[in-house]
């Protein structure tokens, strides 16, 4: 498996100052990661038992940083959530 | 002649034995013909209707013959009672049955991870175990999406009642003010959840598909399912579009809910599957059209009813029908696993005869899960629709696993 997704890394490449959301899997110790990750100059959000995985907020250039190291699994966006928002049915479909 | 403009039902209730003096009805007029010309009759508070020339009014039978042998009027209707849905969906899908035998999800504890809950609302008194808030906004309901399906799943109302109205419920709340979030914050809420034991998490949410249940909030799902809780997750809303299930619906050990009506029509919008990689979702389908349950507050989501309910629409309305199911399963069978709950519900639902991308095992129904009652007819074999770039999805789902 790679460690991130072609349309993400290219993305990072062209806007490495911009600051993007992240969620990083990682091998081994999640609180070793932690600290790693900081010493880098990634922000973390949260961390997460269930999966072996942190959240981050950091530039594109330090993701890319992020990607050499060993311990870094898979690097993915921390994307968007939202409600399965209430949609107008269609006519027919009122009850 | 003119009794042919009087619609047959209508015929029926007024020849009825026992009929009422006055009947409600609908009177359609010939098009050109302008508002003041109408003919109306045994009015009550005429109501003019402006997309269809039409009026509302009561009217005896006399009154209604003599209006359908006016030239003017095209059509007699009965204007009919309109339910109000949570009172008819949920028994639809049998909840009451289960209540009957003595099941009402009491002390489950139910997680619904999404806006926040409306904690003042009194059909959920007495019930709220615990409330956190991953938004910085407060956990309360800004937005009111989450208290509309804390109140399908386990609401207590007299005619908006809920599947599982005695269940205990933990809100979390992870998507903010507009109804937005990421993914990490869902997975930080979901990781509460499964430290508070609950035994059952709702997620009305998602993001854009297709998707193979490879990333991060799907496998967190996944995980928290192997921790032996079970998940019931929103299809989402993109369909009719082949392939249109995104994160988290695409997990794979979730229950995975697409919405139809209560007359068992497929919703339109109702996501369909296949996942990327290739496998049916959705599991079942459940209610989500024109659903009236909980009002939050201050809020404005949906149609209100009136100042404690709101009428919405959505995968986010099916699935809490599901999850209130599977409290009702675990008050029944506390020793059931994840696995089988989902296989239980799977198994017993009602096929409505549909691609099973689109119904996945059918409708689902809250008796025959609790007494075990099977599908009485196979689903047809899946056939998802080619689409630009679907050529590949379509070969990959016919080599899924289990086919």
């Amino acid at each position: 498996m790679e460690k991130i997704d072609s349309i993400l890394q290219s993305r990072l490449e062209t806007r490495p100052q911009q600051t993007v959301r992240l969620i990083v899997r990682v091998k081994g110790d999640l609180t070793v990661a932690t600290a790693r990750l900081a010493e880098l100059g990634a922000t973390v959000l949260h961390s997460f038992q269930l999966t072996n995985a942190v959240a981050v907020a950091c530039s594109g250039q330090t993701a890319l940083a992020l990607l050499r190291e060993p311990w870094v699994q898979t690097i993915e966006q921390d994307r968007q959530i939202t409600i399965q928002k209430p949609s107008r049915p269609k006519k027919g479909e009122q009850r | 002649m003119s009794d042919n403009k009087i619609n047959a039902a209508l015929v029926e209730a007024m020849a009825a034995p026992g009929a009422p003096a006055e009947h409600r009805v609908i009177v359609k007029y010939r098009r050109e013909l302008s508002t003041a010309s109408r003919p109306l009759a045994g009015i009550v508070r005429p109501q003019h209707f402006t997309l269809i020339p039409a009026a509302a009014m009561r009217a005896s039978p006399e009154q209604i013959r003599a209006l359908a042998s006016d030239p003017g009027v095209e059509m007699v209707w009965p204007d009919l009672i309109v339910h109000t849905c949570l009172d008819v969906s949920v028994p639809h899908i049998q909840a009451p049955q289960v209540w009957a035998a003595g099941y009402t999800g009491r002390n489950v504890r139910v997680a619904i991870v999404d806006t926040g809950i409306d904690a003042s609302h009194p059909d959920f008194a007495g019930r709220i175990a615990a409330m956190q808030d991953f938004t910085g906004e407060g956990a309360s309901d800004n937005h009111g999406h989450g208290t509309h399906v804390a109140g399908i799943t386990a609401g207590a109302g007299n005619l908006y009642k809920g599947v599982a109205p005695e269940a205990q419920i933990y809100a979390v709340k992870v998507l903010h003010g507009d109804g937005s979030g990421y993914m990490s914050e869902v997975m930080a809420g979901l990781e509460w959840a499964v430290q508070q034991h609950v035994q059952v998490i709702n997620l009305s949410l998602g993001g854009v598909g297709p998707c193979d249940g490879t990333d991060a909030l799907s496998t967190t799902c996944d995980a928290a399912v192997d921790q032996g809780v079970m998940l019931c997750v929103a299809a989402g809303n993109a369909g009719p579009s082949v392939s249109s299930v995104g994160p988290p619906g695409c997990a794979r050990k979730v229950l995975t809910v697409g919405a139809c009506s209560n007359q068992d029509a497929i919703a339109s919008f109702s996501a369909r599957g296949p996942t990327s990689d290739g496998r049916v979702k959705p599991d079942v389908v459940l209610p989500g059209v024109n659903i009236a349950s909980c009002r939050a507050q201050g809020t404005t989501m949906g149609t209100p009813v009136d100042t404690l309910y709101t009428r919405a629409s959505g995968t986010s309305m099916a699935t809490p029908h599901a999850t209130g199911i599977v409290a009702l399963l675990l008050e029944a069978f506390p020793t059931l696993t994840p696995a089988q709950l989902k296989d239980r519900v799977m198994t017993t639902a009602i096929t409505l005869g549909l691609d099973a991308n689109t119904q996945g095992r059918g409708r689902a129904d809250a008796y025959r899960a609790y007494d075990g009652t099977p599908s009485p007819t196979p689903t047809p074999t899946p056939t998802p629709t080619p689409t630009p770039g679907g050529c590949l999805l379509s070969i990959l789902h016919l080599f899924a696993p289990g086919r």
